[in-house]
This record gives structure tokens, C-alpha cells and sequence, in this order.
């Protein structure tokens, strides 16, 4: 059976090993890659790289900041943690799953944050059974992601942080700072040091809970990186591209990447996020989130359709119908602005240009 | 683009490099970039080893006669070579516009370098390139207004720069420049550095097409330089030519057909030495020829000129410590943020396989170690701070002599006179109570000087508008102040109406006042006249004014005229206390001239009523105020002669008999007999009686309350109208009731309502409403506004 989304260590462990037998970098303690190998591995290289004899190309699977890549990457290897802040849907995740992936491994050392998480998802808790049948032993103790970083000296991952209670949040200060963790149960055994190669990457969106909570002796403990929204519409387009061949590949879909509907899509993601058209007109800013995360999973939406359903081809119908859902996410409010957006920006490039515009524009009857 | 270098290009590129940078040969070149403290390092070097007998740079040659001034100890960076060009002759364009073009040193600016060592060595120096007006003349596009030399953004903002960049890992070509060239100052040999920056540019000349209109001034510029290099020969054996690099590529090569250079107009140009300052030199405040970030790159020059080690990790720690001191200010940041930032900067340099860490490693270490939050929406105090020291807030200055224009000096003493900041561009703000003091005064003209003058140093954020009449209540003044260089090149431009900022000032105000159209502008002329202090102006022009005056026969603008001239008259007792005699004699005569129209517009159309009855009355208010200034006996005889014949504008006969009142020509008996007359007869024509009654109120509204039979003849008139007649006259009926102050309507509406034998309840109205009726008031009031206007019974501007 195969895996739905396999970690990135898996998806990507011929480029890794290349990398890998091809690094001549130092690296600091711990890191399965130099800096510099790190950063070819998530912005790509030019060249392949040699493996066994087989040209291994190296790609780009970050599009945009490289500088904010490096800095991320140099935080990693210092002394303080690195959070990566941003709108939902600008691949902070991703990146996050990418750094870990390359500097020790693995990125499945992961804690969720929700409201609900407490001290033992994020440190260590107990096997209760155990525990009461032999008492605090090492064996007793369950360790979380927190706890797995340290002992092994890997990345630990902290998704969504800010959606946590802040005491919660709180409990990683003493661990950044003192790189010890403390087990009282265990009494004098119960000091556990961070290896070399310990570190946090945290996540924490915009849009929801702000950042503005954590406290300053937490942010302190962290540099802060923000992902933003990719600026440039080709850029944005061959995302979508990528994104969706590498979906449609996993879900063994033979289908080919409609260009011309990723031009439409990025397009509008592009348009509807900056409330400007290309043309300079001023849109009305939706309240909803237009990342390119969300155009991707529309325009994916639109091609299980198109092949499940249809001839492999994406209807515009089907595109605007995913989009109108993408949209009315968060507020049935942004409904009439989608539509203004149609009547207004689509209407005159679909008489400028025509052809797909024509069909995109005529697809708005979907809007309802 | 992508292809690979082929061999035959490389050895062609060594084989040209080897012909232009040969100490043996009799001309050397070499190559720069604009600003680029590793280009001026390596320049240095090359002068002393070379040793030649005359320096050729790249530089307009009609500014020649400022070399001692530019090599000179006593100016400090950043400054410019400001020229300028006239085309009054419209030999450019039709719009005969004045241009403005600035070529800009910095301490490490190459073509300085090479002027002062020549100075040092006390050898010739010479500016090679075309003058301004050359430049201008021979352009094939349209010229810019604003021009700044070295900006060969063509050959560097391109295709093959950018990917150059991007092949390097770096974000632009700037940041390609620093990591190839500048952070290794020092580390590469000379004749290395040279053939690497020679190589670039072949390339980035190679990759952009020639026959552009945009390229043609280029090579029009090197067909000159050629020229004078030529000329250089024939008199020197070591010649060492100093141009941007892109130009050194072409320099090399005669061409078979020389271009033809046209001719320009040496007298419509001129050239000043100005200071500049650091941020106009970044080029992200739009000089495209510029350098990112001049301060910090100065601060690597003085560390480098000192000798010391390490210069970029120090300097780099030296900012990261400042913004760090300053950023406390506000909020915490710590000696761990420090330390983690300068970590960063050195990592980020290993990372991207720099030499040293650069400005990029900088900003990025600063921006990741202090910045707390989303970069979009977090406050980046710290970061801002940074950047406004990496391009500096100061500006330059340059030795007094010849070169400057005497207006310019004038500005800058005043300034310092007046304690006002020419030393950076910080803004200053100053408050200023001219009634109070007598500094102030002075201080508040020089400022209206230059704001007159339009230079852009100063702004009035508040206080009283003498010359529009506005908030005369404040007797304050705001202002903001902010130096910056195009201050100077303005007062340079300027500096043809005269030697002083008060001598150009009357030179301008004598051209406004030479092409006034309306008499009405007179008053404010004047009174600009008076907050500009060129007083002198009253005496030079006093008989053209006088005779403007009187020949003038527009009642309107006379009367706005007076109003003017009171206002002035009363400016100036607060200030001076006393009036300027020349006001006071044309406020009288100005007074006289209007009375003298009061006859010609008795016949006034509804359109112009309105406002000649208000003049009237005001008229008549200054001849009460200075019955000295103002012929009252002639006033009342023009009043009175109105009365005689009544046969006028009803409204203009209203407003006269009221004044006529006023001024006791008549008593109350006899004054309302005549308002009831006047109504009884007009009685078959309501629009008649309520025009007459505006008239009435505008000047002796106190009629209504003295004499209770006008109310009434005023409700008779009413009574008579049907519903048309009724509203045609109630837009006039309802001004007429303007006049009336809040406690004279309520008064009125007693009377109403006790002739009516109404309850008194009813008119009971304290001015309390609620928000409701307010509402309902306006709907109401649009509503009606509205239809009238589709019946065309009110003008659309009502």
C-alpha cells in the first residue's frame, strides 16, 4: 500500500544521498549536510549531481527568498530556534519539513499545536500501566517530539505554536535556553541534555492567532523569518505546476498540466490576494486567505474532476466552481466581490484575449 | 545568453585588455564603476605606479574650471557638479524647458580619486566628456528634464546582468558587484582587478544592442572622449584615462565614420559645484547612477584609508551595536541579539562563499536577530534605523570661491543665522510667534521667502494665510523645514533675477504684478509683498499701481481690492504698529474709485446682486471703521443719488436705503415708511418685494424689530402670493433671514406667531433637536433643493 504523503526525507532520498556523498562542506555537529548542501537541496542546483554512476538533478523546491532559506538555514545552526511566520498557504510547513528533511533526516519529530496541547505532547508522558507497575522508570516514560530532538540531537518541529496556551508555549523558554530538559520523576537520572543537532522550528500563521501573544522571553529564543506570498504571477504559476504534476504523479493520474489554466489561476490568486489587476484596476480585497497553497488544491480539485468525471480535460465551469469554494472559505461575504471581480477584470481581458479568458469569464453563472 | 564562453571570446577579450591597460603604453584606461570604493582603491594604486603626465576623466568638460575646486581639501563628499541649461532658443524642444543634470562625488568616487592624486602630484587633470548642452543637443529620444551622469543603467539593468546575478546566488547585480569586487579590496593584484572589471564589461556592453536611440548619446559621449584623448596625445606620453568601464570598451576603437556632433549653445549652460547629500546618492531615492547604501560604503572607505583589518567584520559590528542602541529606545533588545546577529552575518558570508560578510549580511543578520514578529506588521523600528545608517543622513559641503552664486551663500548664512539645519536632511520643526517676536518676524519672512521661491526647503503646517485671508485667528506659525540639495539647485536657477534672495523675490513678484489680469489679485500681491518684506516694491511700482487702480471700473474688484487692503492695513499695525503710508494712500484711493461705480451698478442683474450688495455693505462698514481713509461725504452722496432714482435693482435699493439709514440720513419713521411703500407697491411682483427685503436686512435688519408694520407688510406680501409665486421668492426670503443671528429668529418667530394669535409653543424652539429631526431636516431640505433645481428656479451651484 502506499503512502498518501510521504515525508520529504522519503520523497526526495536520491537527492539527499547525492548531496550527501557530494558535500565537502563542514558541517556542524549532528547535520547530515553541510549549510551549503542544505541549501542546494532546497533551492536547487544548476548541475546534477553525481550518485552511483547516475546524474541526479537537484531541484527547486522552494520557489522564491532564497536569502530568507540561508538565513533560516544559519539560524538552524546557531544557538537560538527558528520561527517561521506568515500567511496561511505560503509553505511554511513545507520549508520546515524541507530543513529538517535535510539537516538530520527527518521531519516526522513533530508536535501540532491546538488548544488543546499540553506539556506531555510536547516534552514526554508516561505509559500509566508502567508506571504503576514498575514505578518512575526510563522504560515508563513516553518521550514527545521535544524529548526525541534532544536525545537524538534531530530538528524538532512545532507546527501552529501560537495556537497553543501561552504557559504551554512558555515551557519551551527554559528548553532553549538551559538545552536541558527535566524529568523529576526519574530523580537523579532524570536530567536530559540536548545533543548537538538539537533544534525547534516553529510555525505560526498571521492570520489567526497573531504572534502577538507569545511572550518576549519566548520570541527572544527564536529568530523570526515571514514567508510571504510569492510576488511574481509566473512564479506563482510554475508552483502550481509542480505541485500539481507532483499530486496528480502520487495519485497515479496521467494526466498533462493545463498551462493555460494555471496562467488563468495564478492570475486571479495573484490579483484577488494583491487587489490589483494587471491592468491596474483596483479589486476589492477579499477577506478569505488566496495563497497559493489554495490555488493549488483548486486547480488539483478541478483535475480529479476532469478526470474522474470528464474527458482529462478541466472545465473552466469546474475551476470556477473550486475557486467560489476556496473563496467562501471564511465569509460568504467575498462571494459578491468574486463575482464583481468577474464582471469587472475577467469581462474586459476575455474581450481583449478571448479563448480561455472567454471561457472563464462565461464560467461565472457557476457563482451562485 | 546561456551559451558557453567560447575561447576565441576569451583570448579576444585578454587581447583588448592587454591594449588598454599596458604601463607602457602611452595611454592607459581604466576601467570603472561610478562610486565603487575597491574601483578607486585599485586606482589609487595605479596612478602610483604608472606615474602619468596627465589625467583624462570622464566628466562634462564645461566644467573644467571647477577641478581646483572639486580637488580641493576643503570640500567634503558628497557633492556634485550641478549644470544647467536654458533652452529659452527652443533648440531642444518647443517647451523651451530649463534642464537640470548632476554629476555627484563621493569621498570614494573614483573621478575624485583621480582628481585629487592629480592635484597631489601636481599634474594636469582635465574632464573629458561632452558638456550638458552637448548632451542634450545631440540626444535622438526626447531629454529628460533631470539628468544624472554616469547613469549607463542600460548596460547594468539588462538580461545578462541579472542572470549573472542569479547564476552567483545573489538577489541583483549590486549584490554581485560587492561580492566580486568589493569585499575582496586589496586581496586580488592589480592588473587582476582590472582585466576582471574590463571582462565584465565587454560582456555587459556585448549583450546590449547598439543601435538604440537610447545608446546613440553613448556613443555620441565616447566619439568626443575620443577626440580629447586624441588631442591628449599629441601632447603627452603617459596618459591615464578614467572612465566608467562600458565606455573604456569603445574608447579603444576609433571609428571608421566619425559621428557627427552637433554644436550647443555654450551660454545657455552653466556649471556650479554643490553639495549633495548621502541619501540622493542612494540609489533607491531614484538617482539610478547611484550606489545602495553610500554611508556604509564610506565607512569601509575611512576604515580602508586607515589601514586597518577586518574592515567589513568592524564595520558591520559597529552597526549592528548603534542600531542595537537605538532600538533600546523603544524596545528590548540584548547583548544575546547582538551577538546572535553578528553570528549570522559572519555565517551568511561562509554560506554564500563570500569573502567577507557585505551590507546584504548585515541586513539580513539585523533583520533576523531583532525583528520579532511578522516583518508585514510588526514594528521594524530597528531595521528602518539600520538602513537610514547604511545611507546616511548628511550632506556634503565645498570651499567658498567663485563658483557658487552670491544668492546661494545668502541662503546658507541665513541659515545658520537662523538656526536652521543645512547640515543633514533631517526635518526641523519651528514655531514661530511673529506678533510677539521681533526674530521670529525676521525668521518667518526669510521662510516665506523660500517658500515663495518654491525651493522645497520649508513648509507651513499652520498657521495664518495672510494672502487667502485664513485662519487669521492663530498667531502662530508651523513649520517644517528639510534640507536637501535641490534646495540650492533652485536658488542656483533662480539666481538670474538677482544677488539676493529679497532682490529675487521683487524680481518675480514685478512679473506677477506685470501680468495681473484682475485688480482683485492686486490686494493679495500686495500683501504677499508684505509677508515676503520687499516693502521696497510698494515705492518702485507706486504710480503703475495708482494708475491700475484708477483706471479700474469693476465694482467687485474694487471692493474685493478695499477688503484686501484692510486686512493688509491691519496686518501691518499688529506687526509694525503703524500702516505702510503707500497702502494707506491707495486703500483711500481704491475706496474712492469703487464709491465712484456705485451708480454703474445699481442696475446689477440677479446674477451679480448678491454679491454687490455684500460689497456695498462692506463698503459702507470701512467708512465707519476710518472715516480718515475713506471719503464718506462722497460715499453718502453716491448713496443717496442711488435712492433718488429708484429705478434699479430692488435688492441694491434695499441694501442703500438701510445704509442709508444706518448713516442717519433718514430717521426710523421715515425709513419704514418707505420699506412699507416700497412693499405695498410691490405687492403684484412678490420676487420684487423679497429681493428688496434681502437688500433690507443685508444692511438694517434691526428695521424688523423697530417698527413692527414692516413684519407685517412683509406677511401681507406673503399672504398675496399664490403657491408659485411662493416658491420662486423663498430661496430670497430665506437669505434674506442669513442675516439674522439665532436669538433674532427666535425673536421673530414671536412675532410672528403673537400677530398670528398662535400659541407661542409653537415657534417655542430652544435649538435642541434630536438627531432624528436632523435627519429629517436634511432629507427634507435636499428634496426640495432638488426639485427646485429640476424646475429650474435655483442654479446649480446653490
Amino acid at each position: 500500500m502506499k503512502i498518501q504523503k510521504p515525508l520529504m526525507e522519503m520523497r526526495y532520498q536520491e537527492e539527499l544521498e547525492a548531496l550527501r556523498v557530494n558535500d565537502t562542506g563542514s558541517r556542524p555537529a549532528n547535520w547530515r549536510l553541510s549549510p551549503k548542501a542544505v541549501r542546494s537541496f532546497i533551492l536547487g542546483t544548476q548541475q546534477p549531481l553525481e550518485l552511483d554512476g547516475k546524474q541526479v538533478p537537484i531541484t527547486t523546491k522552494f520557489y522564491g527568498d532564497s536569502a530568507l532559506v540561508e538565513r533560516a538555514i544559519v539560524t538552524l545552526a546557531g544557538n537560538r530556534g527558528l520561527m517561521l511566520v506568515g500567511e496561511p498557504g505560503t509553505a511554511k510547513t513545507m520549508l520546515s519539513e524541507l530543513l529538517s528533511a535535510a539537516i538530520c533526516g527527518n521531519s516526522a519529530n513533530t508536535v501540532q499545536g491546538t488548544a488543546g496541547t499540553s506539556e506531555d505532547s510536547i516534552k514526554y508522558s508516561w505509559n500509566y500501566a508502567m508506571l504503576l507497575a514498575k514505578g518512575p522508570v526510563p522504560e515508563a516514560l513516553v518521550p514527545a517530539p521535544v524529548y526525541i530532538g534532544m536525545k537524538q540531537g534531530i530538528i524538532t518541529r512545532f507546527e501552529e505554536i501560537t495556537r497553543c496556551p501561552l504557559e504551554i508555549q512558555d515551557s519551551l523558554i527554559s528548553i532553549l535556553s538551559d538545552r536541558v530538559l527535566n524529568v523529576p520523576e526519574l530523580g537523579e537520572d532524570g536530567v536530559l541534555f540536548a545533543n548537538e543537532g538539537f533544534n525547534i522550528i516553529a510555525t505560526a500563521n498571521t492570520r489567526d492567532k497573531g504572534i502577538n501573544e507569545m511572550s518576549s522571553a519566548l520570541k527572544r529564543r527564536f529568530n523570526f523569518e515571514t514567508v510571504e506570498p510569492v510576488k511574481s504571477i509566473t512564479l506563482e504559476g510554475k508552483i502550481i505546476s509542480q505541485q500539481c504534476e507532483n499530486l496528480l504523479k502520487s495519485a497515479q493520474i496521467q494526466m498533462e498540466i493545463q498551462q493555460d489554466v494555471v496562467e488563468v489561476l495564478a492570475t486571479t490568486f495573484h490579483e484577488l490576494r494583491t487587489g490589483a489587476s494587471f491592468e491596474k484596476a483596483k479589486i476589492q480585497p477579499l477577506s478569505s486567505v488566496m495563497s497559493t497553497a489554495e490555488a493549488v488544491s483548486v486547480y488539483y480539485q478541478s483535475a480529479l474532476d476532469a478526470y474522474y468525471y470528464g474527458d482529462k480535460t478541466i472545465q473552466m465551469d469546474t475551476l470556477t466552481e473550486n475557486l467560489m469554494g476556496a473563496v467562501m472559505k471564511e465569509t460568504k461575504e467575498d462571494l459578491p466581490k468574486l463575482k464583481e471581480y468577474f464582471n469587472g477584470v475577467v469581462h474586459q481581458r476575455a474581450q481583449r484575449k478571448g479563448g480561455i479568458w472567454e471561457a472563464y469569464y462565461n464560467s461565472r453563472k457557476s457563482l451562485k | 545568453m546561456g551559451s558557453v564562453l567560447q575561447q576565441s571570446q576569451i583570448t579576444q577579450v585578454i587581447e583588448q585588455f592587454e591594449q588598454s591597460f599596458h604601463f607602457q603604453n602611452q595611454v592607459v584606461y581604466f576601467p570603472i564603476r561610478h562610486h565603487s570604493p575597491a574601483c578607486a582603491w585599485y586606482l589609487k594604486q595605479t596612478i602610483q605606479e604608472y606615474q602619468p603626465e596627465i589625467i583624462l576623466v570622464e566628466g562634462p568638460s564645461d566644467a573644467q574650471h571647477l577641478i581646483p575646486y572639486i580637488g580641493s581639501s576643503q570640500a567634503q563628499p558628497p557633492f556634485c557638479i550641478y549644470c544647467s541649461y536654458d533652452d529659452r532658443d527652443k533648440h531642444i524642444s518647443e517647451e523651451a524647458q530649463r534642464y537640470r543634470a548632476y554629476y555627484p562625488f563621493l569621498a570614494y568616487s573614483p573621478e575624485l580619486i583621480a582628481i585629487q592624486c592629480a592635484q597631489q602630484n601636481k599634474i594636469p587633470v582635465q574632464l573629458i566628456d561632452l558638456p550638458y548642452g552637448g548632451y542634450l543637443i545631440n540626444q535622438k529620444s526626447e531629454a529628460e528634464v533631470q539628468y544624472h551622469y554616469g547613469k549607463d543603467q542600460i548596460y547594468e539593468v539588462n538580461q545578462y546582468t541579472a542572470s549573472l546575478a542569479q547564476k552567483m546566488g545573489c538577489r541583483s547585480f549590486a549584490e554581485f558587484w560587492e561580492a566580486q569586487y568589493e569585499l575582496n579590496i586589496g586581496k586580488k593584484p592589480l592588473k587582476e582587478f582590472v582585466k576582471s572589471v574590463f571582462a565584465l564589461a565587454y560582456f555587459m556592453r556585448k549583450t546590449t544592442p547598439e543601435d538604440t536611440s537610447e545608446n546613440w548619446i553613448h556613443r555620441v559621449r565616447e566619439q568626443y572622449m575620443r577626440d580629447n584623448i586624441s588631442q591628449a596625445m599629441k601632447q603627452y606620453q603617459r596618459i591615464l584615462v578614467v572612465t566608467g568601464a562600458f565606455h573604456t570598451i569603445a574608447l579603444l576603437h576609433s571609428l571608421d565614420n566619425p559621428l557627427p556632433i552637433k554644436p550647443h549653445q555654450s551660454k545657455a549652460a552653466a556649471c556650479y559645484l554643490m553639495p549633495y547629500s548621502f541619501p540622493e546618492m542612494d540609489s533607491r531615492s531614484g538617482y539610478e547612477a547611484g550606489v545602495l547604501y553610500p554611508a556604509y560604503y564610506q565607512q569601509i572607505w575611512n576604515r580602508l584609508l586607515k589601514k586597518q583589518t577586518g574592515i567589513y567584520l568592524q564595520t558591520a559590528l559597529h552597526l549592528i551595536i548603534k542600531t542595537a542602541h537605538y532600538a533600546r529606545k523603544t524596545q528590548i533588545v540584548s547583548i544575546p541579539d547582538q551577538i546572535n546577529s553578528y553570528q549570522m552575518v559572519q555565517m551568511l558570508a561562509q554560506l554564500r562563499n563570500k569573502s567577507n560578510p557585505g551590507v546584504y549580511e548585515l541586513i539580513d543578520g539585523v533583520r533576523s536577530s531583532f525583528v520579532k514578529g511578522d516583518i508585514n506588521s510588526t514594528a521594524t523600528f530597528e531595521l528602518d534605523f539600520l538602513l537610514k545608517l547604511l545611507t546616511g543622513m548628511g550632506v556634503g559641503s565645498i570651499s567658498i570661491g567663485d563658483c557658487i552664486p552670491p544668492v546661494v551663500l545668502e541662503f546658507r548664512a541665513l541659515c545658520a543665522k537662523f538656526r536652521l539645519r543645512t547640515s543633514s536632511i533631517e526635518r526641523q520643526q519651528v514655531t514661530l510667534d511673529i506678533v510677539k517676536n521681533p526674530a521670529h518676524y525676521e525668521k518667518s519672512r526669510f521662510l516665506h521667502q523660500l517658500l515663495f521661491l518654491e525651493t522645497g526647503f520649508c513648509k507651513l503646517e499652520s498657521g495664518p494665510d495672510y494672502v487667502n485671508g485664513t485662519d487669521k485667528n492663530l498667531v502662530r506659525e508651523q513649520w517644517t523645514c528639510r534640507y536637501s540639495i535641490q534646495i540650492e539647485t533652485k536658488l542656483i536657477d533662480l539666481s538670474v533675477y538677482g544677488a539676493s534672495i529679497v532682490q529675487v523675490c521683487s524680481s518675480l513678484i514685478q512679473q506677477k504684478f506685470e501680468k495681473l489680469i484682475q485688480i482683485s489679485e492686486l490686494g493679495k500681491l500686495l500683501t504677499m509683498v508684505q509677508i515676503l518684506g520687499v516693502e521696497q516694491f510698494y515705492w518702485d511700482y507706486q504710480d503703475a499701481i495708482l494708475d491700475a487702480v484708477g483706471k479700474e471700473q469693476n465694482f467687485n474688484q474694487l471692493c474685493s481690492l478695499v477688503n484686501q487692503l484692510r486686512y493688509l492695513v491691519g496686518m501691518q499695525k499688529m506687526v509694525h504698529q503703524e500702516a505702510h503710508p503707500f497702502i494707506l494712500q491707495l486703500l483711500s484711493k481704491s475706496f474712492y474709485q469703487a464709491c465712484q461705480q456705485i451708480l454703474l451698478v445699481k442696475q446689477a442683474t440677479p446674477e451679480e446682486e448678491q454679491q454687490v450688495c455684500i460689497d456695498l455693505n462692506q463698503l459702507f462698514a470701512f467708512s465707519l471703521e476710518d472715516p480718515q481713509l475713506c471719503d464718506r461725504a462722497f460715499f453718502q452722496q453716491q448713496i443717496a443719488a442711488v435712492l433718488e432714482n429708484s429705478f434699479c435693482n430692488s435688492r441694491f435699493y434695499g441694501t442703500s436705503l438701510a445704509i442709508h439709514y444706518q448713516q442717519g440720513c433718514i430717521d426710523v419713521t421715515l425709513f419704514s415708511e418707505q420699506i412699507l411703500n416700497y412693499l405695498q407697491t410691490a405687492i403684484q411682483n412678490p420676487e420684487q418685494a423679497a429681493s428688496f427685503v434681502c437688500g433690507i436686512f443685508l444692511a438694517g435688519r434691526d428695521i424688523l424689530f423697530s417698527d413692527v408694520r414692516v413684519l407685517e407688510q412683509l406677511d401681507q406680501v406673503i399672504a398675496s402670493m399664490n403657491d408659485e409665486e411662493f416658491l420662486t421668492v423663498l430661496p430670497n426670503l430665506r437669505y434674506a433671514f442669513t442675516s439674522f443671528l439665532p436669538a433674532e429668529i427666535k425673536r421673530v418667530g414671536t412675532m410672528v406667531a403673537q400677530y398670528h394669535q398662535l400659541d407661542e409653543n409653537v415657534s417655542d424652539f430652544d435649538g435642541a433637536v434630536t438627531q432624528r429631526q436632523i435627519e429629517q431636516g436634511i432629507r427634507v431640505d435636499s428634496f426640495v433643493t432638488k426639485q427646485l433645481k429640476n424646475w429650474g428656479w435655483l442654479s446649480d451651484d446653490k
